[in-house]
């Protein structure tokens, strides 16, 4: 120690004449790590972005001189945080003690992967993707909404159909192939505004689980995907209040013990009303009506150390008008509004029995009520057609870690459908009957277990079997002339079943099986295997399903969907877990997939497959993803190459067969996918974050020509889906200044100025062709310049 | 910074991105195709029967025309075994022979053969009645439609009709009608004057310093005969045996001050026939929009005999018309012109050296003018 002072005066001395002529003074800087106050040597020291001068001693101690001034201090080390800071140098030494925080020992900024450490390479877990809140708030917003389903669209493998898509294609599947599961209650509509917005209040919101692979046996039901998004848990001690103001909408959510240690809830609340703005827009938009609001809430009780309940809720409501919609044909309305809600509820129990075996029991409670309003010419009456679906599910898992080299679950599940496929309510309409399409019940049960099985150090099998059956319950069943196409015209027999008497069953196992391979501590090799069935589906034609599109469980003639997917993966995390890289490969075949007639209409009506088509699909792609989770820049980028094609041929007929029978594009078929997600930490008060994307252009139909029919021009098609439209990249920004102020306050207010497709890119969502005014096609561009949105943010604690 | 200044700002940022949604989109429409065509129905109107045209509709580097077949054998084939030959117009076309009509308990077909030996034959329909219009409204409205460019709004006179549905049956309707407007100009020449002893444009200008066309008045009365751009069709699942109010079936654009006169004919179809008009019209509607139904062949009950694979477009449908004849005041109209010579007029300037100039251009009767004053016009 006396040699290390001896060192600094004697170099003090030998610099002091220097000093004086110079008026400069000695700045002394300790640098040490912030987590075990070792002391850092070597590290650089720039002033006004100069490097300083320096000199050091084992100890970390670094000394240079600066004349009288201020000059901006940054200090920086390979693997610890850059340390910036004023300093304001007057007329003697300044000491500087300076705890740099080593990256590595940082929580992640980021989660991209599954959630522990190393996860992703230790775990058999294939294609998961877990996404924290905070790494979807790093995600420039689009208007200043946080938005959970755009921050989906950055990972691999999950594309959408265009900015207005209700709902994201996961490694090729259709929107209602994916399972959403909001607090374990499933969201048949996962956007407000058609779109534009996903219904998840992003402040109630903890983060979500992506399972696109290996779907763990506890989930059922979709062919595709499992997206579970978690509410926060309110704490138990402290009172939290967060909120925000934008264009779009004003959020507040507040969590509170209630009794503490014992009881607490946390509400959450987001409205919008502001479609005034959609008048002083060009006339497309300017009869747009668009406002929603949506609340959700969550009771936590803990009884005791062995049980806690939690009641969670959800609500959400849309009014939407505009003329980019059709309108019903068969009624008279002067123009169209949808008025659509969800309402969601679930009651848990989690009891444990000991610290290797717990129980969770769950009921839970779906109604979502799509309306469409249809106001009459000369009149103050609307027309309402109602619809909706109720969904109850029971539920009981029961969890036990047997052993170190066993972790076992177990469980059931029974699920009532109650479809109301269509009620038309007429309200005083001298021209409109009441008409009603039988409601649809039916039943989805599943039973399961699954064993994560440690077999040596190197090798996991995580091994599950699901058996699922389903039962139509009640209704009419038809029976149809073979030589014939199924319609109206061509019935030969009519079967009625009593409420609750089985009118169709189908069923079948359902092994999910994922292997891993340890290569190193760092890296490992997977292998995956799924079996998925889906009984519920959308029944829509258009390119994405609308909010008041008609949902259908299966029935004698529309199969259950069945899809089976072959992954595999190579999976590296770096030294420290700071970056991950994982490449993985998948192929899957799914049987019935659903398509329908040309002019397919399901409106009131109760034969379905009158209108669908049912034939396979195979979708296949590589995803290549590397992230940086810890340190000043965090982010992750990838690149997916994929492809998902239909085949659908029931008949040589010609309304039974699409393109011939020849495999053909899905409507988001986009080979080429590349996302970057770039978050730059500028200390504790600023943030920059940067998007980057880029999908091939999606298919479309491209006539063969045109023909005069009638003295009109209409597109004369031959094969669907047989060109693109143009590429689509966008790159977005933001700034975020946290706590202005730089006071430490229980409020803290913090500003996000964003702007999304910042080079202002005219991406197509979709091209059409008109023939009024000569032949001409045209695309419709949904965001074509760049979008600007300042967003107050807070929280008190 | 206050609430409401973010409120402002954000506002004003909104207002910066609004931008245009609708751009023309490049497609190379240099294919070449032709498509068998077949037009007209079978109807109940005695005295105007529609002319039933076997054409190709060929679609070359962009354009779309219409070539007629000749030596084409057509004739109706009754379902209980007989065959009427149809007779062959010199216009082109073909008619029911005078004396035909039509059974209302016997179901029809259309066959034809092409020269090239290759035969056809539509699927067999059956006339069903057809309730009367009972009344025809119109109702002015400025925002009408969007451009095919999506970036403004065009007025128009939308009219309705109501009518008592048929109770206890399903039904369905279609409707299309004839839209009669009285024209002012005649002949437009491009770049030259019209030269009444050779009747053409002749007079070649090589500089024309304004617009580069000059507009002819028409030699007395003159009328455009403008055909439905769209068919509207609907089922009665939601209102049998209602009377049906307000049902819109055409929208008359704002081509000028003066009133105008539309025929509209109202039938009851089979529910085949709906879905193939259904269809059409949404295939016509398209606009990009997030509920367009996807692109589908318009292929109706028509079909080549020894090839399955051929799509003929067209419908043979066996009908009966109720017409109503609706004078259009266009009373609270106003706005732009929306001008059926597609350009605001501009005529020949006269000249004191040729007073026998601008000449006025004869009104020739076609398919689309005449120059008799349409029944019903005010």
């Amino acid at each position: 120690m006396y040699s290390k002072l001896l060192i600094t005066a004697l170099l003090l001395c030998v610099v002091s004449s220097n000093i004086f002529s110079q008026t400069s003074h000695a700045i002394i800087v300790s640098v040490r790590d912030s987590s075990d106050n070792t002391p850092l040597k070597d590290v650089v020291i720039k002033i006004d972005a100069k490097r300083a001068n320096l000199s050091s001693n084992n100890e970390g101690i670094h000394t240079f001189f600066l004349p009288t001034g201020e000059f901006g201090i940054t200090i920086s080390h390979l693997g610890y945080r850059t340390f910036r800071q004023k300093l304001l140098v007057k007329n003697s030494e300044i000491s500087l003690t300076v705890s740099l925080i080593n990256v590595a020992k940082e929580l992640d900024e980021v989660t991209v992967n599954s959630q522990a450490i190393n996860g992703n390479v230790a775990r058999p877990l294939l294609g998961v993707s877990a996404l924290s809140i905070k790494a979807i708030k790093k995600i420039p917003a689009m208007m200043g909404e946080t938005d959970v389903l755009r921050g989906l669209q950055m990972l691999p493998g999950v594309t959408s159909v265009g900015e207005a898509a209700n709902g994201v294609n996961i490694r090729g599947g259709t929107t209602d192939q994916n399972l959403i599961l909001l607090d374990d209650t499933p969201i048949f509509n996962p956007t407000h505004l058609f779109g534009l917005f996903s219904i998840f209040p992003p402040d109630a919101v903890s983060g979500l689980e992506l399972y696109k692979g290996g779907i763990p046996a506890k989930f059922g039901g979709r062919a595709s995907s499992v997206i579970d998004i978690n509410l926060i848990n309110p704490s138990l001690d402290k009172f939290k209040m967060t909120g925000g103001i934008s264009l779009v909408s004003n959020r507040l959510t507040i969590e509170t013990p209630i009794v503490k240690e014992k009881l607490s809830i946390m509400v959450s609340g987001r409205v919008s009303f502001n479609d005034f703005i959609f008048k002083l827009g060009p006339p497309k938009l300017q009869n747009i009506k668009a406002n929603f609001y949506d609340v959700a809430t969550k009771l936590f009780y803990k009884m005791n150390a062995k049980n806690t309940f939690t009641f969670s809720g959800y609500l959400s409501k849309d009014f939407f008008q505009t003329d980019l919609l059709g309108t019903i044909g068969n009624v008279n309305a002067t123009s169209t509004q949808y008025d659509y809600q969800t309402s969601n509820a679930a009651l848990k129990w989690f009891h444990a029995f000991n610290s290797k075996l717990n129980l969770q029991t769950s009921a839970i409670y779906t109604d979502y009520q799509p309306k469409t309003l249809l106001p009459e010419l000369n009149s103050d009456n609307k027309v309402s057609l109602e619809s909706g679906i109720i969904y109850n599910q029971l539920k009981a898992s029961l969890n036990y870690n047997l052993n170190e080299k066993h972790r076992l679950e177990g469980g059931i599940s029974t699920i009532l459908y109650r479809i109301n496929p269509g009620v038309l309510n007429p309200g005083s309409s001298k021209s409109v009957n009441y008409k009603s399409v039988p409601e649809e019940r039916s039943t989805e049960s599943g039973i399961y277990l699954e064993d994560e099985f440690t077999i040596s150090k190197k090798l996991t099998l995580s091994a599950g079997l699901r058996y699922s059956f389903y039962n139509a319950l009640g209704g009419t069943v038809r029976s149809y002339n073979p030589l014939f196409s199924k319609t109206d015209f061509n019935v030969t027999d009519s079967t009625i079943y009593k409420s609750g008497e089985t009118s169709a069953s189908y069923g079948g196992f359902e092994p999910r099986i994922a292997l891993k391979y340890s290569l190193s501590e760092l890296s490992s090799i997977k292998l995956g295997y799924s079996l998925m069935r889906q009984y519920l589906q959308v029944v829509s034609n258009t390119t994405t399903p609308l909010p008041t599109s008609r949902w259908a469980t299966s029935n004698t003639y529309v199969k259950p969907q069945v899809s089976e997917l072959y992954s595999g993966g190579i999976f590296k995390n770096s030294q420290n877990n700071i970056y991950e890289f994982s490449l993985e490969g998948y192929y899957r075949s799914t049987e019935n997939v659903l398509d329908f007639k040309p002019g397919a209409d399901f409106l009131f009506q109760p034969y379905i497959e009158t209108q669908t088509l049912q034939g396979k699909g195979k979708a296949y792609g590589l995803e290549l993803m590397i992230a940086k989770k810890k340190g000043e820049v965090t982010g992750w980028i990838n690149y997916t190459y994929s492809r998902a094609l239909n085949q659908v041929k029931l008949s040589d007929r010609f309304d039974e067969q699409i393109n011939g029978g020849a495999w053909y594009a899905t409507n988001f078929d986009r080979p080429h996918s590349f996302n970057a997600t770039i978050s730059l930490s500028q200390g504790k008060h600023h943030e920059f974050g940067f998007t980057f994307v880029y999908n091939t252009g999606r298919p479309f139909t491209v006539p063969e020509g045109f023909v005069q029919y009638n003295n009109v021009k209409y597109p004369y098609y031959v094969e669907r889906n047989n060109d693109r439209i143009k590429d689509y990249h966008r790159l977005d920004f933001s700034w975020t200044i946290r706590n202005p102020s730089m006071t430490k306050k229980r409020w803290e207010g913090s500003w996000t100025f964003a702007v999304y497709n910042l080079y202002g890119r005219a991406n197509a969502y979709s091209v059409y062709l008109r023939s009024e005014k000569g032949l001409n096609a045209y695309q419709l561009t949904i965001f074509g310049s760049p979008i600007p949105s300042l967003t107050y943010n807070f929280k008190f604690m | 910074m206050k609430i409401k200044h973010l409120k402002v700002f954000s506002f004003l940022f909104f207002l910066l991105s609004l931008q245009s949604c609708i751009d023309t989109y490049d497609i190379d429409f240099s294919q070449k195709n032709n498509v068998l065509v077949v037009e007209g129905f079978l109807t109940d109107d005695y005295l105007n029967p529609d002319t039933i045209k076997i054409q190709y509709s060929n679609f070359v580097d962009g354009n779309t025309f219409l070539s007629s077949i000749t030596s084409v054998k057509a004739s109706i084939v009754w379902q209980s075994g007989k065959e009427t030959s149809l007779i062959e117009q010199k216009t082109g076309g073909f008619l029911p022979p005078k004396d035909f009509r039509v059974n209302p308990t016997e179901k029809y077909a259309l066959r034809f053969s092409l020269p090239n030996g290759q035969q056809y034959e539509s699927s067999y329909e059956q006339i069903s009645v057809t309730p009367p219009i009972l009344k025809v409204y119109d109702r002015f409205n400025p925002q009408s439609k969007l451009s095919d460019d999506g970036k403004k709004f065009l007025s128009a006179n939308e009219v309705y009709v109501d009518f008592q549905d048929v109770p206890k049956q399903k039904n369905f309707y279609l409707w299309r009608y004839t839209h009669f407007e009285r024209i002012v100009h005649c002949l437009t020449c491009y770049a030259s004057q019209y030269e009444p002893k050779s009747d053409k444009c002749s007079i070649k200008l090589p500089s024309f310093n304004r617009t580069p066309y000059y507009d002819y008045q028409c030699a007395g009365e003159c009328y455009e005969i403008i055909p439905s751009k769209q068919f509207s069709v609907m089922s009665d699942v939601v209102s049998d045996g209602e009377v049906v109010t307000g049902r819109l079936i055409a929208k008359i654009p704002y081509h000028f001050i003066y009133g105008c006169l539309v025929e509209i004919q109202q039938m009851s179809i089979s529910p085949q026939m709906y879905s193939f008009f259904r269809n059409l019209e949404l295939q016509g509607k398209s606009n990009g929009g997030l509920a367009d139904t996807p692109a589908a062949a318009i292929v109706g009950n028509i079909n080549n005999l020894g090839s399955s694979t051929e799509k003929v477009v067209g419908y043979f449908g066996v009908v009966s018309l109720q017409k109503n004849r609706y004078w259009i005041e266009r009373k609270s109209a106003n706005g732009p012109y929306e001008y059926i010579i597609n350009h605001v007029p501009f005529e020949e300037p006269p000249t004191s050296s040729d007073p026998s100039r601008p000449p006025v251009a004869p009104c020739v009767k076609s398919e689309f003018r005449t120059p008799f004053r349409p029944q019903g016009w005010l």
